[in-house]
C-alpha cells in the first residue's frame, strides 16, 4: 500500500476538477447565486475519497481536509455557497458506497485462519403460540445462542385480531407483551427478557446470561403452557455433521472492495429485473452508483491496493455492460469471465417473465458458527421467508464498534456473501438491518432474490481476503399456521 | 551543475499593503521582507493580550493571527490562487458576513466585487456558528454518554471549520499580493522541514506540495507549450541541481514531466517570476527587486540559461510583471 501516492492522486483529482469547474467559471460568475454549483464536481472526488478511506490508503482525517479545501477553493472562485460541503464528515462516514476493509490495514496476524470460538450455538424449529386479551399469535424460535455478548433467541413473530386477521406494525400490538413472558432453566433461574425486533423478526436477550451446560429453557408465554427448549449441542448442522468448508485465497484489499461493491450492485439491480434493459429510470440508481468507478479504479491502482493485472475492473466493466449501465469510466475491457454466481444472478434478472408470486412465509432453524478468519467470527442463526422476502440472520463479531467517526460497519459488511440453493440458483445477500451490542454486530441480511419455500438445502458462502467459507445447511422449514 | 543559492525565498517580491477595516476605520496591512506589519497597531501583542481578556478585538490583530495561524498550513496552497488569472475576490463584507453566519457556509454579498451575485441575508440564522441540526452541549443526562461524546466532538469539529473558514476568507481578502505571498510562506516553511531530512519536503506534505505544483505548472506550460494542463506530471526533485523538465509521448500521450523543489512555488511562482520572455523559469540565482537573475528554459529537456530580469511592476493587484 503507497499512502502517499493515494493522497497525492485524490489531491490531484482535486486539481483538475477544479480547473475544469473554474473554467465554466466565467459563466457561472455572472448568473445569481447558487447552492447546486460546488457540489457538481464534489461527488466525483468524495467517492474516490470514500474508496480511498475505504481500504485504509487514507486516513479519514486527511480524506476531509482535501474535501473541506476543495470546498472552500470552488465557493470562493464560484460565489457559491459550499457550506453543506464544508459539513462532509458525516457525508463521508455515513451512506458509503464502498465497503471497509476489514478490520484495519493489514495485519499478517489478523489475516488468516482460526478455530471456531468457544460460543455456543443451537438451532430449534420451535414455535411457541400466545393469547392476550384479544389479540393472539405466535414466536418461531429459530436458534439459541450464548456468546460474549450476551445470550439470546433468534426469532420471528405474528399477531392475529381476535377475527384471525395478520396484525400489522412493529411490537407485540401491546407493550404489555413481552412482559408476559418469561423464561425459565432446569437450576431454577429466571430470566428478565429484552425484545429487540425489526418487523417480524429479532431476538430476545436473555439477562443475565444463563451459565454453560444448561440441559433446558421453558418459555412461558401468556395464555399457553410453558414449551420447554431443549439445549443439547446437535453437531456442526450440516448434512453428516460436515462442518464449514474453508478455501484460503488471497484478494487484495482493492479487490475485495470491488468485489463486496458488485454485490451491492447486483442487490440494486434486483430490484428492477428486466425493467434494467428496457428504461432508463430502472437503471438511474445503477448509474448513480456506478458513477466514477473509473476514477475509483485508478486510485487503487496508485495507492497499491489493486493490481492493475487484476481482472476484477474487467469483470465489473463486464457486468456493468450486462446491466445496460453507461457512464462508470472503467477503462478495463470488459471480461474475461464473470463469476458464476454474478451469471446466475443475472440470468434470473433478465428473464423475461420473472417471478410474479411472492416467496411463501416460512421460517427455518438455522444454528452454525463459522471458523473465524479476516479477523471475524461469523454465526448463521437463522432464516426466514416474510412478506415475498428471505431474511438471513447472523452474529458478527471481532469489529470495532461504529464510535460515528468512520464509516458503519454493518452497513457496509466488507465480505461477500451468497446463498446457493438446491435447485443451483445462487442469492446475494445486503445488509438490510443492524444493531450491536457489547462487541458484537447482530445483522439482518436480506436475499435478492427470495428462496422458494421449497428449497431443500442451502450452500452459504462468505468470502473475505483471506478465505472462502462455505457451510451447506438441510433447511427444515416451519410454516405459520 | 548549477548551484543555486540558498537565500530567504522572498527576495525578490516587494512589500505591498491592503486596506483593512477595523474600528471605526481603515487600518493599512503591511507585507515586507518575510514580515506581516500592522503600522496602526504598534503594540499588537498588548491589545492581542487584551482582548484575551474579554476586550474587543481589532480586526488587524485578527487578521495577523490568522496569517500566523496558516503560515504553514498547507490548505492556503489548495484553497488560494494557482496565478494571476484565478481570480479569487473575496471582500471584507464577505468575510463580515460569514462571521456572522452558520458553522456550514459562505453569506456572499458580493459588494466588494461589484458582481451580480445573489444575497444571502445572515438575519435569521443562528448567531452561536453553529448548524441548527447540532443541538448544544449540555445534553440530559439521560442521553448516554458515548451520544454526549459524539455530540461534542461534532460541536467541536463544527467551531473549527467555523474558524478556519473565517480565516481563509480573511486572508483571501487581503487580495492577490498577500495571498501569493502566504502560499509562499507555507512553500518555503515545508520545503525548509524537508531540507533537514534530505528529502524534497516532510513525507507528509508532499502530496500537497505535489498537488500545489501541478496547480499552478499546468496553466504555466500550457501558456508556454500549449499542452494540456492534465498533461503535465510534477515530482518534487530533492538534492542538487534545479531539476529537469522533459516532454514526452505523442497526441494524447504527450506528457510535460517536471520535477522542480518545492522552494520554486516560495521563489519562483510566488514572486510572480514563472514564465518570462517565453522562458520557463526554474530557479533564482541571484534573488532581487527589481532586478533579478533567473534561469530559464526556452524548450523543455535545454539547459537553463540565465537571464536578467525586471519587474515593470504593470501587473494588477500587486501581481508583478517581470520582463527580460
Amino acid at each position: 500500500m503507497n499512502r502517499e501516492r493515494a493522497e497525492t492522486f485524490l489531491r490531484l483529482l482535486a486539481e483538475t476538477e477544479l480547473r475544469a469547474a473554474c473554467e465554466g467559471a466565467a459563466v457561472v460568475s455572472a448568473a445569481p447565486w447558487s447552492a447546486d454549483t460546488p457540489a457538481a464536481s464534489f461527488p466525483r472526488l468524495a467517492r474516490v475519497a470514500q474508496a480511498l478511506t475505504a481500504v485504509h490508503a487514507l486516513d479519514l482525517a486527511a480524506a476531509q481536509d482535501v474535501l473541506a479545501d476543495f470546498a472552500i477553493a470552488i465557493g470562493v472562485r464560484q460565489h457559491s455557497d459550499p457550506g453543506p460541503l464544508l459539513l462532509t464528515r458525516p457525508a463521508l462516514a455515513r451512506g458509503r458506497l464502498y465497503a471497509r476493509s476489514w478490520p484495519g490495514p493489514p495485519d499478517p496476524a489478523a489475516v488468516g485462519l482460526g478455530a471456531v470460538g468457544p460460543d455456543f450455538h443451537v438451532p430449534l424449529g420451535l414455535t411457541v403460540p400466545f393469547r392476550h386479551e384479544d389479540v393472539s399469535g405466535e414466536v418461531n424460535l429459530l436458534s439459541y445462542s450464548n456468546t460474549p455478548s450476551g445470550a439470546r433467541f433468534t426469532v420471528t413473530w405474528r399477531t392475529r385480531s381476535p377475527v384471525g386477521q395478520p396484525l400489522m406494525g412493529r411490537g407485540f400490538g401491546s407493550p404489555a407483551f413481552p412482559r408476559l413472558f418469561t423464561v425459565s432453566d432446569d437450576r431454577g433461574n429466571w430470566y428478565q427478557l429484552d425484545f429487540c425486533f425489526t418487523d417480524w423478526s429479532g431476538e430476545i436477550l436473555l439477562r443475565p446470561v444463563p451459565p454453560d451446560g444448561l440441559r433446558w429453557l421453558e418459555l412461558s408465554a401468556p395464555g399457553q403452557k410453558p414449551v420447554r427448549i431443549d439445549l443439547a449441542p446437535q453437531g456442526s448442522g450440516g448434512p453428516d455433521d460436515a462442518g464449514p468448508r474453508v478455501t484460503p485465497t488471497s484478494a487484495s484489499a482493492g479487490e475485495q472492495m470491488l468485489t463486496v461493491f458488485a454485490d451491492r450492485l447486483l442487490m440494486v439491480a434486483g430490484e428492477h429485473g428486466p425493467d434494467l434493459r428496457q428504461t432508463a429510470y430502472a437503471r438511474a440508481p445503477l448509474n448513480a452508483m456506478t458513477a466514477g468507478l473509473g476514477d475509483v479504479v485508478a486510485a487503487l491502482e496508485a495507492a497499491e491496493v489493486l493490481s492493475p493485472l487484476s481482472q476484477v475492473p474487467g469483470q465489473l466493466a463486464a457486468l456493468c455492460a450486462s446491466l445496460s449501465i453507461t457512464g462508470h469510466g472503467l477503462t478495463a475491457p470488459p471480461g474475461p469471465e464473470l463469476p458464476e454466481r454474478w451469471l446466475s444472478l443475472l440470468s434470473h434478472y433478465q428473464r423475461r417473465k420473472p417471478d410474479l408470486a411472492p416467496a411463501r412465509d416460512g421460517h427455518a432453524p438455522l444454528a452454525v458458527a463459522f471458523p473465524e478468519f479476516d479477523g471475524m467470527r461469523l454465526a448463521l442463526l437463522g432464516l426466514h421467508n416474510t412478506d415475498g422476502q428471505t431474511i438471513l440472520h447472523l452474529l458478527v463479531g471481532g469489529l470495532p464498534e461504529d464510535d460515528g467517526t468512520g464509516p458503519p460497519l454493518p452497513e457496509n459488511l466488507p465480505v461477500s456473501v451468497w446463498v446457493r440453493d438446491s435447485g443451483g440458483r445462487w442469492h446475494v445477500a445486503g445488509v438490510d438491518g443492524a444493531h450491536f451490542s457489547d462487541g458484537e454486530h447482530w445483522l439482518r441480511m436480506k436475499l435478492r432474490p427470495a428462496l422458494a419455500r421449497s428449497t431443500a438445502w442451502i450452500e452459504v458462502l462468505v468470502a473475505g481476503r483471506s478465505a472462502e467459507v462455505c457451510a451447506t445447511l438441510p433447511l427444515r422449514w416451519g410454516y405459520p399456521p | 551543475m548549477t548551484v543555486i543559492p540558498d537565500e530567504a525565498w522572498f527576495g525578490c517580491l516587494p512589500g505591498c499593503e491592503a486596506r483593512v477595516p477595523c474600528g471605526q476605520g481603515t487600518h493599512a496591512v503591511r507585507w515586507e521582507a518575510g514580515s506581516l506589519w500592522l503600522p496602526e497597531h504598534p503594540d499588537a501583542e498588548a491589545e492581542a493580550v487584551l482582548a484575551a481578556l474579554g476586550g474587543e478585538k481589532a480586526r488587524c490583530i485578527e487578521v495577523a493571527q490568522a496569517w500566523a495561524r496558516h503560515a504553514d498550513d498547507l490548505s492556503v496552497l489548495a484553497i488560494g490562487p494557482r496565478g494571476p488569472a484565478d481570480d479569487i475576490a473575496i471582500g471584507w463584507d464577505d468575510v463580515a458576513a460569514a462571521q456572522q453566519g452558520a458553522a456550514g457556509g459562505f453569506v456572499f454579498t458580493g459588494s466588494a466585487v461589484g458582481r451580480p451575485v445573489g444575497v444571502r441575508p445572515a438575519a435569521g440564522r443562528p448567531a452561536a456558528g453553529l448548524h441548527p441540526s447540532v443541538p448544544a452541549a449540555g445534553l440530559h443526562p439521560s442521553v448516554p454518554a458515548g451520544v454526549q461524546r459524539r455530540r461534542l466532538r461534532a460541536q467541536e469539529e463544527l467551531e473549527l471549520i467555523r474558524r478556519r473558514r473565517t480565516d481563509m476568507l480573511s486572508l483571501l481578502a487581503l487580495g492577490y499580493g498577500f495571498q501569493v505571498r502566504l502560499a509562499g510562506h507555507v512553500a518555503a516553511a515545508h520545503a525548509d522541514a524537508g531540507a533537514g531530512s534530505g528529502q524534497a519536503a516532510e513525507g507528509r506534505a508532499r502530496p500537497a506540495l505535489v498537488a500545489a505544483m501541478t496547480g499552478r505548472l499546468g496553466p504555466v506550460a500550457e501558456q508556454w507549450l500549449g499542452i494540456d494542463p492534465d498533461q503535465v506530471v510534477v515530482s518534487l526533485h530533492a538534492g542538487p541541481g534545479w531539476g529537469s523538465v522533459e516532454l514526452t509521448g505523442r497526441g494524447e500521450q504527450r506528457r510535460l514531466l517536471v520535477a522542480l523543489p518545492p522552494r520554486w512555488l516560495a521563489r519562483v511562482w510566488a514572486a510572480g517570476l514563472t514564465l518570462v520572455d517565453r522562458h520557463l523559469v526554474v530557479a533564482v540565482s541571484r534573488a532581487g527587486w527589481p532586478d533579478a537573475r533567473v534561469l530559464g528554459l526556452r524548450a523543455p529537456g535545454a539547459e537553463p540559461e540565465p537571464l536578467e530580469v525586471h519587474d515593470g511592476g504593470v501587473g494588477g493587484g500587486h501581481a508583478s510583471h517581470w520582463e527580460v
